[in-house]
């Protein structure tokens, strides 16, 4: 177990900078993930955490300690890989081994055939095959130690892989899109036994991944990251709830949070769709906005003290439980809305203009740099969502 | 979709040139050396008598025969395993040094796309006993000028150096492609497990990754070793006495200097036999081992 701290770590691969001077801190026990679209830097932050590339400025503190300049295996820290980089031609058990064999025998030791017969080397071997075996046991691999990866399914390597992270008990562990070549019914499974671990271990994860749900899922914490740097760095409900700016809102949540163009008219009023709307922004110029608001927070029919838009109902997706309705506002464009199948009206040919509501608690505003607004509601009475979380 | 009529001339019609082809060039041709090799024909003449295994008996016999034989196997047994071990190890290097692998690549894979028997005329003048570069070169070792191909001790030895040479480009390049084929991952994989040595990621992950290209590279330059005849025909024509005849070029004097096609023809069917037996094995290995 171990505390994690990048300080302003920076990384440039000939001319591009992928990383800026970023900081990130992971406590002691903590699940985070990374989370971001390919090419934000994410999985360059994970190898400089494994020691797999240079830093070119800035430090990583493992418990305080600076290991920029410290060799991979000494760090102690071990990952699973998104191709999960088993070793072909050795069998699961060898695999697992292998962390074992390079740090704990000589280099004489290790020597093919004649390495057994060295004194010693008998009892290593014997320690390492009970260790194998512990960590086999763990992940439910008994009965696969003998075959070669190419004899075991995704499902299966995958946890030759985290059995081979685990079996040298590492103070972090890391994640490198472990699911992402799992099919779907798998990769849910997969992501739960991966936060049971977690759950049992106890050691420090650091995840990267590009799927929204799977971190949300799974983590104490998650860094959004776009362009290397940390957009928001926060726990899943603040990141859905309140997110910071309208790229975060935008990457978080399925189907995509609504963006529908808004203004701040003269008396500091958000306007949207020719409707005003009872929220006050600060600062009083006419500025360019955009409101945001979740598609569970839309709801047909007028509904006292909601915002309330004119909408036209374009398609229905029926998913069983719930349904997607995409929507076309008078402004022109298309927003969803999702509700309980029972309760969620039919499409009708030529589509008539009907009131819908959304939850004043709900909105949120951001400016035209993409941020978040602060509102002050302009009704007595009425909560303004900065008070209410 | 419409069910097509089974019609079967079709198929044949559509196969026909292939199946001519490979009955005219290989089948035939095959056939008419086996049955070749139980006669006494002579090239040019025009009536043979059938003399069973008389050929096969005499070769058994022929100090010609075992000569040849012999200094193939020792030609192959240095070759291969030298052309694939230097092979090997200058892939590594030149694929270490990305900035330069171009021209190595293309130095080293030279002998290999230009044709042999140039080349050897071209060794023919390094290793002249007077005015060649190699004696010259070697003098300042002080090492003794000798004429490499007409001296009994090192005929067959400078046949098998040029082998070497000309065979080691085809290693390498075949071993880079190899290596690429390598992910990436696997050797971050072994920095974390500890497998960060040169040596160790050699050992435990560069050369078990190779195994299906190294098969498919000893088999090639094995069969290739087998068929070495040009360097053989420019440079020593198999002498000084029968020190460095080969299979191939003793074939080749028997049927077309000598014109005794009956024995050449019984000395092609056991260099087919060996090259079948060649291909077996490596079948055999490939089923065994390398599969992961």
């Amino acid at each position: 177990m171990a505390s994690l701290a990048l300080q302003a770590i920076c990384k440039s691969f000939g001319e591009t900078r992928v990383l800026d001077r970023l900081d990130l801190e992971v406590q002691d026990g903590e699940f985070l993930s990374l989370l971001g679209p390919s090419g934000c830097g994410k999985s360059t932050v994970l190898k400089l955490i494994a020691g797999l590339d240079h830093l070119d400025a800035g430090a990583i503190r493992l418990d305080g300690r600076d290991v920029a300049r410290v060799a991979a295996k000494h760090r102690n820290v071990a990952m699973v890989f998104q191709s999960y980089a088993l070793y072909p031609y050795m069998s699961a058990a060898r695999n697992i081994a292998t962390p074992l064999e390079m740090r704990r025998l000589s280099r004489w030791q290790r020597l093919p055939v004649i390495g057994r017969w060295l004194p010693g080397a008998a009892s290593i071997h014997a320690g390492i095959d009970a260790s194998v075996r512990r960590v086999a046991e763990t992940v439910s691999l008994e009965q696969l130690l003998e075959r070669k990866p190419g004899q075991l399914s995704g499902g299966q390597r995958q946890r030759v892989a985290l059995a081979r992270a685990m079996v040298r008990n590492p103070a972090i562990f890391l994640f490198d899109e472990p699911l992402s070549n799992l099919d779907t019914h798998l990769r849910k499974q997969v992501r739960t036994e991966i936060a049971d671990l977690h759950r049992r271990l106890g050691t420090t994860f650091v995840y990267v991944t590009h799927d929204q749900e799977e971190a949300m899922a799974i983590s104490d914490r998650v860094a959004v990251m776009e362009g290397g740097r940390i957009l928001q760095l926060a726990a899943p409900e603040t990141l859905y709830v309140r997110p910071d700016s309208v790229t975060v809102a935008r990457f978080i949540g399925d189907p995509a949070i609504n963006l529908i163009p808004a203004a701040a008219d003269a008396s500091g009023h958000v306007v949207a769709d020719n409707t005003q709307i009872e929220f006050l922004v600060p600062g009083r110029s006419a500025r360019a906005l955009t409101l945001g608001f979740r598609p569970e927070s839309l709801f047909p029919g007028a509904r006292a003290g909601a915002m309330q838009l004119r909408m036209r109902l374009v398609s229905r997706e029926y998913q069983g439980a719930r349904c997607t309705l995409a929507l076309e506002t008078a402004g022109g464009s298309t927003v969803h809305a999702v509700l309980p199948a029972a309760e969620s009206p039919a499409v009708k040919r030529g589509g008539d203009w009907q009131s819908w509501s959304i939850d004043r608690a709900q909105l949120l505003v951001f400016d035209s740099e993409g941020l978040r607004v602060d509102l002050a509601s302009a009704v007595a009475g009425t909560i303004s969502p900065s008070e209410e979380i | 979709m419409h069910a097509m009529p089974h019609r079967s001339w079709l198929g044949w019609a559509l196969s026909a040139p292939g199946i001519i082809a490979l009955f005219t060039l290989v089948v035939g041709p095959g056939l008419v050396t086996a049955l070749l090799s139980f006669s006494d024909w002579q090239f040019g003449a025009t009536s043979l008598n059938w003399i069973g295994f008389d050929n096969f008996v005499a070769m058994w016999h022929d100090e010609t025969f075992r000569k040849a034989f012999r200094n193939t196997l020792l030609y192959i047994c240095v070759v291969v395993p030298a052309s694939v071990g230097l092979g090997l190890m200058l892939a590594l290097l030149v694929e270490s040094d990305p900035g330069l692998r171009a021209f190595y690549r293309a130095a080293f894979f030279l002998p290999v796309a230009s044709t042999l028997i140039a080349m050897a005329v071209v060794w023919q003048f390094m290793l002249h006993p007077t005015a060649g570069l190699v004696n010259h070169v070697l003098s300042w070792f002080r090492v003794a000028p000798t004429d490499w191909l007409k001296n009994p001790a090192t005929a067959l030895w400078t046949i098998i150096a040029i082998g070497v040479w000309s065979k080691t480009g085809l290693a390498m390049v075949l071993f880079m492609a190899g290596l690429q084929s390598i992910p990436r991952d696997l050797y971050d994989a072994g920095q974390i497990d500890g497998i960060d040595e040169a040596w160790d990621r050699v050992l435990r992950i560069t050369v078990p990754m190779l195994g299906p290209t190294t098969l498919f590279v000893l088999t090639i330059s094995a069969i290739q070793a087998f068929q070495v005849f040009d360097t053989v025909q420019v440079l020593t024509e198999g002498g000084p006495n029968k020190t460095s005849e080969v299979l191939l070029h003793l074939i080749y004097s028997e049927g077309f200097s000598f014109f005794r096609a009956g024995y050449a023809a019984a000395l092609t069917v056991v260099y087919l036999l060996v090259v079948l037996c060649l291909i077996q094995l490596q079948a055999l290995v490939v089923e065994r081992r390398v599969h992961y």
